[in-house]
């Protein structure tokens, strides 16, 4: 007898296709997680994210709340736009070359427009380059510092903001454009060459970046809105104008 | 018009599952801002409200085209699926083998994996596997991750269609 019978409770069809679907999709799914981890951890020969990866497995198994507390202090070494001494604070941890981060400096330079003038927020900017992603953001980020190291904290956002407007993101920025924003900006530009060349900013942005993996980023643009009673919220990627508006007038009410 | 007002309770099923699944797809990378901002004495309901359903505008900020195609399709795809099998178990009085709902899942899951490829390793990928094996894992992706979106559709339309079929298919039984 080659016939077979089911009962109505049992599947009726058993289709060999349909059969192999799940395995398949079973076997698809962990050859692509084994193989994001197998080339994760191998492929990866930059020192910094290598050194920074025992204490993202840590903070990973830290509260995600908690892990906000690790954020350095606002300190007057920042760079920030708007009052110092605002109630509320956001900190940015942001790589030059991710287009998001191009996106919500935009949406940042909004929030400024509306709450800068009153000094009800202000808009601190730290960095978060993505070497395996991008691997020209960390040279890039450290530009900014030389354009700030010589012309001061509007400097160092002039050039943020020339940058940010020409770069087309993803690494397509040309390193000869970062003279050129020098210059563009009005600063000395064979002074500025000599720090680039020279990797004086190469620790500090290196720093931040080990802070913000530190407070839980794991991706960019990573921001903590910081509410005038000190409490931290984590903004994770290029949130919406009105997102961000929404929180700053809960925040304002609230204090 | 008679099919619509016939199935028009798993109409409304679908499109319910596929908007609860499309929001959680958008808010899971800011689950934590939620969770905080609910747990927050200090501000109101209205306001904790107003900032979720903003977040939700990030799928046109957060998400490039491709990434937020497939997670519309997938959450529109999962919907489709649960009704399908609402159907099948109603109406056929059809019990679901264990494969049919597993295949689904995976393909569900995928989408999930798949939130926010786009905003720089902010994926869920990443958190999963620590922020230096998830975002070199992208590197060696041509589509940096999103091809895990496209799989999920691809999966779940795959699930789609095996469960129309069953549906379509005279109450037989086969010869093996």
């Amino acid at each position: 007898m080659n016939e077979t019978t089911q009962e109505p409770s049992q599947p009726i069809v058993k289709n060999q296709k349909q059969a192999l679907g799940i395995p398949l999709a079973i076997v698809i799914a962990g050859g692509l997680i084994a193989g994001a981890v197998f080339f994760g951890l191998k492929g990866n020969p930059t020192p910094s994210p290598t050194a920074v990866a025992p204490q993202a497995q840590q903070v990973a198994e830290q509260d995600a709340g908690k892990a906000l507390e690790n954020m350095k202090p606002v300190a007057s070494d920042d760079h920030i736009r708007g009052n110092p001494d605002a109630p509320i604070k956001i900190v940015e941890y942001s790589d030059t070359e991710c287009p998001f981060c191009k996106r919500f400096h935009e949406t940042m330079k909004q929030v400024i427009d509306e709450y800068g003038d009153t000094g009800k927020v202000a808009w601190v900017y730290r960095h978060f380059p993505l070497d395996q992603l991008h691997p020209k953001a960390r040279k890039e980020a450290e530009a900014l510092e030389c354009a700030g190291a010589q012309g001061g904290n509007d400097t160092f956002w002039k050039y943020a903001d020339r940058l940010y407007e020409i770069t087309q993101s993803n690494d397509r920025l040309d390193p000869a454009e970062l003279p050129k924003i020098a210059q563009y900006i009005g600063i000395d530009v064979s002074k500025f060459n000599e720090c680039l060349s020279s990797g004086t900013y190469a620790e500090h942005v290196a720093n931040d970046l080990e802070n913000a993996v530190a407070t839980g980023g794991r991706g960019t643009p990573w921001s903590i809105f910081v509410a005038p009673d000190g409490t931290k919220f984590p903004i994770n990627g290029a949130q919406p104008y009105e997102a961000v508006k929404q929180l700053i007038e809960n925040a304002l009410k609230s204090s | 018009m008679t099919f619509v007002r016939r199935n028009i309770g798993y109409i409304i099923l679908a499109l319910a599952v596929s908007a609860l699944m499309l929001a959680v797809a958008i808010l899971l990378p800011n689950s934590t801002l939620l969770t905080l901002l609910w747990a927050s004495e200090g501000v109101s309901v209205l306001g904790k409200l107003s900032v979720t359903l903003s977040l939700l505008g990030s799928l046109v900020t957060n998400f490039s085209l491709l990434s937020a195609l497939t997670t519309v399709t997938i959450s529109i795809l999962v919907g489709i699926n649960i009704a399908l099998m609402f159907y099948l178990y109603r109406r056929q009085k059809y019990f679901l083998t264990r494969g049919s709902v597993a295949t689904t899942s995976v393909g569900a899951l995928f989408g999930m994996f798949s939130v926010g490829c786009a905003a720089c390793g902010s994926i869920i990928l990443t958190s999963f596997l620590g922020v230096v094996g998830g975002i070199g894992a992208l590197t060696y992706l041509p589509l940096r991750g999103q091809e895990i979106g496209i799989l999920g559709v691809l999966i779940l339309g795959y699930t789609t269609f095996l469960l129309v079929r069953t549906i379509t298919k005279p109450l037989t039984c086969d010869i093996l």
